[in-house]
């Protein structure tokens, strides 16, 4: 296969603190193929967030990339002035947020709002054509009687409507590159299933290559391709998706795995991963998991496990691994 | 949250007794100093020196100064130079206020000095800005108009800021930026529109503190020199007589407090029409 449309390599992003920098994202490497979905999955404060702003390079003030590269079809974003990587949002990358309620701004028309990125990156775009591609990009939203809905203003609009703008918003500039932080943990259930199913069907219209950043493993299922597995700031395993749910490698992978209620098998309890996520600050200095992990060896404390092949395109932070279902019961 | 602005402030203002009478009191106030000329029973600066110092009555309704100049035309001209200094000095103060804050909110880099700056202007009484630029450029108004400007931006500046720290966290400023926004298209059509309601209630209340230090000012003599008529400046030609004449420093002074009362009420209004939480 040709280039890969996005390589993260060794992306480290920083903040600064009055106790120096801290890393929210530490080393993590990953690339994404056209065309595909590669879901990134973790908990909350894993660094999955900051990961995607480093992408599109906002992460803000005080925090900064402080190494690695973000390749886009070879093209180095981090080498690029801040007038280029503006060409680059909404046109080569767009992103979609977690809160539709918050991500429309409550001034300015639906209408305004989808086209003004247009009327940015492409400036010789007359009034009327902007009104059509307004149009056309609310209709491939499915949003009916979108001619009305373009004079709207966001708080005339539900929920799961404005998560449509916003994917309608994002798309309008055809971009090869979407990134969904959490798109539906906002919504209701079915209303999530509906943007879920949108947004496949977008990719294959439009064939773009979409990252989901998720800590819901019943997304991924349905959605991703490829996925990485996010704790504390490093990736801890990499697969692609019906091989992380047959066979999970990282003893956090099964952890996760484990805590999801499943109608296939008779359970007392959940598993349930002990203990929290180590802050950023404090975190230990072998394998940050291994605090948490009923796998950890001595070993574990000693040094931080790089991530390894266990088999082909299956990667896994772990020197146990392959661990044996068996242990895990 | 946020509705179409316009209809539903004047329809919450109008519900207050407090907001409909001052919303009325500032129209008559504004009114008055663009229709004074028509208004105005004489020429303000015509002396007669056969009817000075008389009290109010069918003739002069508001009685004559020590000149004997019609304190009502006076009064009337006067509101023009009073309120033309005190919107001066919002204007100029309050956008370069503004600007500062939307900068500070906007470039994290750059709040801590500018916030800085802004408390050591802060530390200074505008009436010490005014005495030193009287000092420099002598009395006047534009020097009065300059200090208080200068006394508005640090407010204004806290005020916006404020405001624009709320606002910047929200996800559409997040999403506009990665659409691909510039930063200036991001802090004018994104940032400033949502921190409107909070420019607004703040410049109407400073209005009414500006035309109060105005005066103040001119009163102390830095600020409108005789004999143009300027409210604070008529109170401190009237102060010689206070024992003869009461009138003549009574009357402007009572001009100064209504407009300054309707200008607050209108402010407190105004701030609670606009308060999303009080919003039904």
């Amino acid at each position: 296969m040709s280039t890969p449309l996005l390589e993260i390599d060794g992306l480290r992003t920083v903040f600064r603190t009055s106790s120096g920098d801290v890393p929210a994202v530490d080393g993590v490497s990953l690339t994404v193929r056209r065309g595909q979905t590669l879901g990134v999955v973790g908990e909350s404060g894993c660094g999955k967030s900051v990961l995607s702003l480093s992408i599109m390079r906002l992460v803000a003030h005080p925090g900064r990339i402080a190494a690695g590269r973000v390749l886009l079809e070879g093209r180095d974003l981090a080498a690029l002035s801040a007038a280029q990587m503006r060409a680059v949002r909404g046109r080569d990358i767009a992103m979609i947020f977690q809160e539709p309620m918050t991500s429309l701004n409550p001034v300015h028309s639906v209408g305004f709002q989808i086209t003004e990125g247009l009327a940015a990156h492409e400036p010789g775009l007359s009034r009327a054509e902007l009104r059509d591609r307004g149009i056309e990009a609310l209709r491939r939203v499915r949003i009916p009687s979108p001619e009305r809905r373009l004079e709207e203003y966001p708080h005339q609009l539900s929920g799961g409507m404005r998560q449509r703008v916003m994917i309608a918003m994002a798309l309008a500039g055809s971009p090869k590159l979407l990134i969904a932080d959490e798109p539906t943990t906002a919504l209701d259930v079915t209303v999530q299933a509906q943007i879920l199913d949108l947004l496949r069907e977008l990719q294959a219209q439009m064939g773009m290559a979409i990252i989901l950043i998720t800590h819901d493993l019943g997304v991924v299922a349905e959605m991703a391709d490829e996925v990485a597995v996010m704790y504390a700031g490093k990736v801890v395993e990499r697969t692609d998706a019906r091989r992380l749910f047959d066979d999970p490698q990282h003893p956090y992978t099964l952890g996760l795995l484990g805590s999801i209620p499943r109608l296939d098998e008779e359970r007392e309890n959940l598993l349930a991963i002990t203990g929290s996520v180590p802050p950023p600050f404090a975190l230990p200095p072998g394998c940050r998991f291994a605090p948490r992990c009923p796998f950890a060896i001595p070993a574990c404390d000693a040094a931080q496990p790089p991530l390894l092949e266990v088999e082909p395109g299956h990667g896994a932070a772990c020197i146990r691994a392959p661990i044996e279902e068996s242990l895990a019961a | 949250m946020a509705a179409p602005v316009k209809p539903s402030v004047l329809r919450m203002l109008g519900r207050d007794l407090g907001g409909a009478l001052s919303l009325g009191m500032v129209v008559l106030i504004v009114l008055a100093a663009i229709l004074a000329p028509w208004l105005s029973p004489r020429d303000p600066y015509e002396t007669d020196l056969l009817a000075i110092m008389q009290p109010p009555s069918a003739e002069y309704w508001l009685g004559t100064d020590g000149q004997g100049r019609d304190i009502l035309a006076r009064m009337l001209f006067g509101l023009r130079v009073t309120l033309l200094m005190g919107l001066a000095s919002l204007l100029a103060g309050g956008v370069l206020g503004a600007l500062i804050g939307f900068c500070a909110a906007f470039y994290r880099r750059a709040d801590g000095l500018l916030m800085r700056f802004m408390d050591i202007l802060l530390s200074f009484p505008a009436i010490l800005f005014g005495l030193a630029l009287a000092a420099i450029f002598g009395p006047g108004e534009v020097s009065v108009v300059i200090a208080l400007s200068i006394a508005t931006v640090p407010l204004m500046a806290r005020i916006v800021r404020g405001s624009a720290l709320v606002v910047m966290g929200l996800d559409y400023i997040e999403a506009a930026r990665a659409i691909g926004m510039s930063d200036g298209r991001l802090i004018w059509r994104h940032l400033a529109p949502n921190c409107l309601s909070a420019i607004f209630v703040f410049s109407t209340l400073r209005l009414g503190q500006v035309i109060l230090l105005g005066s103040a000012l001119s009163f102390l003599g830095l600020g409108a020199q005789p004999p143009l008529a300027e409210l604070g400046a008529m109170a401190a030609q009237g102060r010689n007589f206070l024992f003869i004449a009461p009138h003549i420093s009574v009357i402007p002074s009572l001009g100064i407090f209504v407009i300054v009362l309707a200008f607050n009420l209108l402010g407190d209004a105004l701030r609670d029409a606009l308060d999303p939480r009080l919003r039904i």
